[in-house]
């Protein structure tokens, strides 16, 4: 009997049983689903978080301090081996004064009242003005700094009057850490100082600026992100210049942050960056953790849904044992007419992997289908607090992967009873019954 | 047995016609002594040499019509020559052919469950002769049968009988259609009591 005869003769015999089979695809189905929405899941965590992570350089990246760190500096920096792009830093303390009065659409746990009556940990009171680290990158490369976006967007690259600020700020005029979007909008205002000489007091250049965005950064020390001219313009008039003369001195920068082309050019680029003299740190350790950590999770997740298949497998040789015990007669008639062990044998793995193809490919959609309506959950969730969503591709080594592998667990699961089928002896057809 | 003889075999229940049918058949190993077909020993042969002469040489009717719920008359039929590996368009007209000779040309479609009992035995006998054997083995053929199906089927079985020239034998309990072979064989206890 030829494949294509067997694969007729165990449609047929399927479609007569379709209550059964139904069952039996049912399980299989449930398994492949299970397996499939994990897998998707777990591999759009890896790929995502992970590739977010590493995209831009934050993961690859090394933090350079020293002294002297200017333009000049950062040309050496570029053109030593291994090194892909590196980003200035500048970092200044200004006096930071919340929005007065403060207007938090929702969420907040604030309610509005004057400015400057009590400290932020207390409801209903605003924060005092305070002192904080402004921390100034070049933000037409935001991919090469170690900021993520949590809400809204970044500032302008060129723009002296859009911020973002930490969680640390939320937290310091009382929004609290997780409430993101009622900060968005709101407007505060920076001074940054000039000290006289001679004890002549303190100038200051007051900027208003627009809070952009939600971030967490470890580019410097401080709550706010500016953009690089709106600091430099800070650090000029704290210098005594108006920052917008020519012929300045190339300001120095508080760090540099350096990409190095790849993870495993981060030690060589640390080592020649320290042989010209600045201090280096790099978190080239990180990505090889967080790796291990999704890959253990991935471990879990497709462990849980294997075992979830390896029960349908089960259920599959119940199914078929169950068929061998009713169709004794039957395969005793097939025989009869001239069937040998292997055509019984074919024509029940045949059945089986139909049962684990159609079961892998319906419970593969339907997994599919899951995975999309958590995503969309979870995107609903993002968008929520004013975050990214999270693409879900399509899986397409995972859909065939579950397809073919419930179809390769059912034929497993199919051997043994399809070997028991083929050895009954042909006198079953005479038997009673 | 003469080559294209008609057999009968009778006895009382449990004398051993079926098992004697089965080893004829090859369906059962012989387990002591031999038994020939023609210049094929079968006693020797081994399972699957066993499966390839029960599909070239031998054909069977059962009591029970032995057909498959699943398929439709014509593929039952169909099904003989499936495991001889005929090509499908071949079979299928040599099955279309053997149903109309048994009269059941126009219920090629119709699954087992919508046959009577006396057209399902004729779907039987039609795929018991797909193969073209030499022998056609009959257990009880009209043993689930009213006695009008029970005579249209046994002639049936002799006209084809005579027509095709092959060897027939069928066991029945019934007397009268024990009489109807030129050979008639009884059995009692696993011996031959009379012939």
């Amino acid at each position: 009997m030829s494949w294509r005869d067997a694969i007729g003769v165990a449609v047929r015999s399927l479609r007569r049983r379709k209550g059964r089979a139904a069952l039996t695809v049912g399980a299989v189905a449930l398994a492949a689903a299970l397996l499939t929405a994990l897998l998707t899941i777990a591999t759009t965590a890896r790929d995502r978080v992970l590739g977010q992570l590493a995209r831009g350089g934050p993961i690859s990246a090394i933090a350079v301090q020293g002294a002297g760190l200017d333009d000049a500096a950062i040309h050496r920096i570029l053109a030593l081996p291994g090194v892909k792009a590196a980003a200035p830093v500048a970092a200044a303390r200004v006096l930071v004064v919340p929005p007065a009065p403060p207007v938090y659409p929702r969420g907040s746990g604030r309610s509005p009242s004057p400015a400057g009556t009590g400290p932020a940990d207390e409801p209903g009171r605003v924060a005092d003005d305070f002192v904080d680290g402004v921390v100034g990158v070049d933000l037409r490369h935001p991919g090469l700094v170690p900021v993520t976006l949590l809400s809204g967007r970044l500032p302008d690259p060129s723009s002296r009057t859009e911020v973002a600020v930490t969680q640390g700020y939320l937290e310091r005029v009382g929004i609290g850490r997780k409430d993101l979007v009622p900060a968005l909008g709101t407007e505060l205002e920076l001074g940054a100082p000039r000290f006289l000489e001679g004890g002549g007091g303190v100038w200051a250049r007051w900027t208003r600026a627009v809070i952009v965005g939600v971030v967490a950064q470890d580019a410097g020390t401080g709550d706010i992100l500016a953009p690089l001219p709106m600091i430099r313009a800070d650090q000029a008039f704290g210098a005594g210049a108006d920052g917008a003369s020519s012929g300045e001195p190339s300001p120095t920068y508080a760090a540099v942050i350096v990409e190095a082309d790849s993870l495993d050019q981060v030690p060589p680029v640390r080592g020649e960056i320290e042989r010209i003299g600045y201090s280096t740190t790099a978190s080239d350790t990180l990505i090889t953790n967080v790796e291990r950590y999704i890959r253990v999770i991935e471990i879990v997740l497709s462990a849980i849904g294997i075992i979830a298949l390896a029960i349908a497998g089960l259920g599959i040789a119940d199914a078929l044992f169950a068929a061998v015990r009713e169709r004794r007669r039957e395969i005793g008639v097939l025989k009869a007419i001239g069937a040998r062990d292997r055509d019984v044998r074919r024509l029940f793995l045949v059945e089986a992997g139909l049962v684990g193809a159609v079961g892998g490919a319906v419970g593969t959609g339907m997994g599919w289908a899951s995975a999309r309506v958590v995503a969309a959950a979870v995107n609903e969730n993002l968008a929520k607090q004013g975050l990214a969503p999270v693409p879900v591709r399509f899986p397409t080594l995972i859909v065939a992967g579950c397809v073919l592998g419930s179809a390769c667990l059912a034929l497993l699961a199919g051997v043994v009873p399809a070997a028991r089928a083929s050895r009954l002896p042909a006198s079953e057809v005479m038997a009673e019954g | 047995m003469p080559a294209m003889g008609y057999c009968t075999l009778a006895g009382p229940s449990g004398a051993g016609k079926s098992t004697l049918l089965s080893l004829i058949g090859g369906l059962e190993p012989v387990q002591a002594g031999n038994l020939r077909i023609d210049d094929l020993d079968i006693s020797t042969l081994r399972r699957d040499d066993l499966a390839a002469y029960r599909r070239s040489t031998v054909g069977f009717v059962f009591q029970h019509f032995g057909l498959l719920d699943t398929l439709t008359a014509l593929e039952n039929v169909e099904l003989a020559a499936t495991l001889a590996g005929t090509r499908r368009r071949t079979r299928r007209r040599h099955a279309l052919e053997l149903l109309e000779a048994v009269g059941l040309g126009d219920r090629a479609d119709h699954r087992p469950p919508w046959l009577s009992g006396g057209e399902r035995q004729r779907v039987a006998i039609a795929r018991s002769l797909m193969n073209r054997p030499r022998l056609v083995l009959a257990d009880e053929p009209t043993g689930n049968l009213d006695e009008a199906s029970a005579i249209r089927v046994i002639e049936l079985l002799e006209d084809l009988h005579r027509s095709w020239g092959f060897t027939l034998v069928v066991v029945t309990h019934n007397r009268t259609l024990a009489a109807r072979g030129s050979m008639r064989v009884r059995l009692d206890r696993g011996s031959l009591a009379a012939a």
